[in-house]
């Protein structure tokens, strides 16, 4: 199970200093990021994916979780990349509720309540074969607003699903679900919110996955690159 | 060759505007494939997306993503020097993703690509029934490939199998549509009878078209498709469907087999195999390379 905050990376080399045993998120935003220098995941394909994560799975041996995004299509697609992400060791599976291709800034819409049941039943079959947990992500409030986020919580539950990550809250909106009797199975992702690190810890949620402190983090890193190759006249005696 | 992809776009281009033959392109989903037609005398190839499932060993349902078909159009396109036409699906999402499908494949050196005007993902459960995109979405397609490409050489084509779905009229208004957007060529399909065919070719007679040519009502000479004013011609998966039926006659024969009989089954030879996949020009090179 999913517990405190989750590391987030596509990095082997940190995956394999931190010698933990908590697992790690390798998150598609990222990778689209630092391959394609473009802030969309949702241009990363499954094959890409599959390809870097099975990579980073076999020389690390970590625990980790993928990142399935909207499932790559139909519930065809989320079958296949439950199987294909199982058989490439992931652990977990993180499957958002957007309409594909997801996206990682603006989100273009979200699947029907109904269709992403479907979507998150079609992966668990997918993944029945391996040890593979899915995690849905509900990243839609803002468009279809709380009452349906609860509801949908509810159905995930009810369908058996063990932990469901929520992302792009407002501080009103974590208050409320602070309430709500199922707390302890949610995760806050912490993309594209005004809500920091250390305000929702106070709220202490089982997990917290802080993609856009990372993201800022790696920024921030290549910046002092940028600025030490555009300063320093390296190529000069 | 030193612009590979600037050479095969131009050829491309006289091949299709060469008003004496109909220029014939077979479909192709692997490197292998792809040499077969290019030594059968073909002058360009179609690869597609059930194809390139196919060579995966999978269904035409939507299993290889951009990145897969674009892998294996790359292979196939490195292994021949004819034109390679791709056919890239609706695009791999939205307005961002086409952009990119449009720029890779240009990158590989792909004389072109067509882009359908169906619906991606489909609903399960309707993944055989054709579902067409409305056109302001096939425009935003086009747009989005048309931008992306660096040579104006570089062929964006639109695949349209709205007759499956739509009269003759609704159809040919939308393939007007797609002109406009600024598709180069237009891959006419599902349209079977003379009359239609002429109407199309009527209607669009300064666009080059493409016709697939298997199911249409009757048979044509190539050069009466020719003369009505369709410059290319592409067919169904018949070749690999062959390439299978060989396959399974022999493989029967080889499980079943109690002894170790040579095969009743005629199969090419070894040297002529050899000389199919380029074993002696390799060996020749090979030899000049380690001296």
């Amino acid at each position: 199970m999913l517990k405190g905050i989750i590391p987030v990376t596509i990095s082997a080399n940190l995956i394999k200093n931190l010698e933990s045993d908590q697992p790690l998120f390798v998150s598609g935003r990222l990778l689209a990021i630092m391959t394609l220098g473009k802030d969309n995941e949702g241009l990363i394909t499954r094959r890409e994916y599959l390809q870097y994560f099975n990579t980073l799975s076999i020389e690390t041996g970590a625990a980790l979780i993928a990142d399935g995004q909207s499932g790559f299509g139909n519930e065809l697609s989320a079958w296949t990349t439950a199987k294909e992400l199982g058989n490439a060791g992931a652990r977990y599976l993180v499957l958002n509720d957007q309409k594909w291709p997801s996206t990682s800034i603006e989100i273009a819409g979200t699947i029907s309540e109904k269709v992403f049941i479907n979507m998150v039943k079609a992966a668990v079959a997918g993944g029945k074969d391996y040890d593979l947990q899915i995690i849905p992500k509900l990243e839609g409030i803002t468009k279809y607003g709380y009452a349906e986020l609860i509801s949908r919580i509810e159905l995930l539950l009810k369908m058996g699903i063990k932990q469901i990550i929520v992302a792009r809250l407002t501080r009103k909106e974590l208050v409320q679900l602070k309430a709500e009797k199922f707390f302890s199975k949610i995760g806050i992702e912490l993309d594209n919110t005004d809500l920091d690190l250390k305000e929702v810890q106070k709220f202490k949620p089982t997990f917290i996955v802080p993609v856009e402190s990372v993201i800022a983090n790696t920024l921030s890193s290549e910046q002092q690159l940028y600025e030490f190759y555009s300063k320093e006249k390296n190529y000069e005696e | 060759m030193k612009n590979k992809g600037k050479t095969m776009r131009l050829m491309f281009k006289k091949l299709v505007h060469n008003r004496t033959e109909i220029l014939k392109m077979p479909v192709v989903g692997d490197g292998l494939s792809a040499k077969i037609s290019a030594k059968a005398g073909f002058k360009a190839i179609n690869v597609t997306g059930s194809a390139t499932n196919f060579a995966y060993g999978k269904p035409d349902m939507g299993f290889a993503d951009f990145y897969i078909l674009f892998d294996q159009a790359r292979k196939i396109i490195e292994n021949v020097s004819i034109p390679v036409l791709c056919d890239v699906g609706t695009g791999h999402g939205a307005k961002e993703n086409i952009a990119r499908t449009a720029r890779s494949y240009e990158a590989i050196n792909a004389a072109g690509i067509y882009l359908d005007d169906g619906v991606w993902p489909k609903s399960c459960g309707q993944m055989s029934v054709t579902q067409i995109a409305s056109v302001s979405e096939m425009e935003k397609r086009i747009h989005a490939a048309v931008e992306a490409r660096k040579d104006p050489d570089f062929i964006i084509m639109a695949h349209s199998s709205a007759r499956a779905v739509c009269d003759i009229n609704e159809t040919i208004a939308k393939l007007r549509s797609y002109c406009i957007a600024g598709a180069d060529m237009l891959y006419i399909d599902n349209v079977s009878s003379e009359k239609e065919l002429q109407q199309i070719a009527k209607e669009f007679s300064k666009i080059p078209l493409l016709i697939n040519s298997i199911n249409l009502a009757k048979t044509f000479s190539w050069n009466d498709l020719l003369k009505m004013g369709y410059s290319m011609a592409t067919f169904k998966e018949e070749a690999i469907y062959a390439r299978v039926s060989g396959e399974q006659e022999v493989l029967k024969q080889e499980e079943s087999n109690t002894a170790t009989v040579s095969l009743k089954k005629k199969i090419i030879s070894a040297p002529a195999f050899a000389e199919l996949v380029d074993t002696e020009q390799m060996n020749r090179l090979e030899k000049e390379l380690i001296l």
